[in-house]
């Protein structure tokens, strides 16, 4: 019987095996880091020309240039994710994952939509907007997954916003921040999160 | 020696890949049977042996259906599976016992 093999050392040796396994279940949810490493790349595009469109090197027109960058985003994960099975139900850290990162995308996209056909578009208010939801995502990752450091990615995007918050005016150089921030905060982590999951994903 | 009687541990959970399978299972509720034979890294047919004992006793539910084209095996862990393994850890914490 195999219980009769049970000893102290053997129990002790399971529960780090335990240990071990269900820690990996719950990393499986950094799947998602090639969502961020896609638009870690093209928003840090996006940032840039838009910076050049500011400091006239661009025709200025934000629609002109945020209209192909989110076609490309959305053109690659459509590309990338075609025919794979989107989160169950049934698996709470992933479904938090998926979800607050949906948030993130349609929260910015109704404020972008509505405001540019309005005429009230604001460069501040995205901002803000953006770095709030796209902190709070990775707050939600790093609590679900238990994996730490991305709470040190959670708080640069908190302090990204603070920072933006105080700041008077939005000028051409926070568009070279946000560019340089959404490749360090969020094409990065991508990396390292692909590097935590498990293959076959 | 603690006072736990080993005859209490559940057989079915207490192999090194069943417990290895229950335990990912646990956090992650749900995975494929891929991802499961990366995990563990075991073979297909040791891992699909070890599931279908798993099956059998209503600890895991295992559903294949078709993603695009491609056949996929999902492994969920049943209610019945989650009090069983917790049943398995407390018993494996008695076993200890309070020193560690």
């Amino acid at each position: 019987m195999a219980q009769e093999n049970l000893t102290q050392e053997s129990a002790a040796s399971d529960l780090a095996l335990i240990r071990e396994m269900m820690e990996a279940g719950k990393r499986r949810v950094a799947f998602n880091g090639t969502h961020l490493i896609i638009w870690g790349g093209v928003l840090m595009v996006g940032f840039f020309a838009q910076f050049l469109a500011v400091v006239g090197r661009l025709p200025d027109t934000v629609l002109g240039i945020w209209g192909p960058v989110l076609a490309v985003g959305w053109g690659l994960e459509f590309f990338l994710f075609r025919g794979k099975a989107g989160p169950s139900e049934k698996n709470l850290p992933i479904l938090a994952h998926a979800t607050s990162w949906l948030a993130v995308g349609l929260g910015t996209m109704i404020y972008f939509g509505i405001s540019l056909a309005f005429g009230t578009f604001e460069p501040k208010a995205i901002t803000l907007i953006s770095t709030a939801l796209i902190g709070s995502a990775f707050f939600v990752t790093a609590a679900m997954t238990g994996v730490k450091w991305l709470n040190v990615v959670t708080a640069g995007w908190w302090g990204l916003m603070a920072y933006v918050a105080h700041q008077a005016t939005f000028d051409a150089e926070m568009l070279l921040v946000m560019a340089v921030a959404t490749g360090l905060l969020l094409s990065l982590p991508g990396f390292l999160m692909r590097r935590l999951a498990p293959a076959g994903e | 020696m603690t006072d736990y009687d080993y005859r209490n541990i559940d057989d079915v959970i207490h192999s090194r890949v069943r417990l290895a399978i229950m335990s990912y299972l646990m956090t992650a509720k749900e995975a494929d049977f891929t991802e499961l034979k990366t995990a563990l890294k075991v073979s297909d047919g040791n891992l699909s042996t070890h599931l279908t004992k798993l099956e059998g006793t209503g600890y895991v539910t295992q559903e294949k259906k078709f993603v695009g084209k491609k056949p996929q095996t999902s492994v969920q862990m049943t209610p019945e599976g989650e009090a069983a393994f917790k049943a398995y850890l407390e018993g494996l914490a008695a076993m200890i016992g309070p020193q560690q």
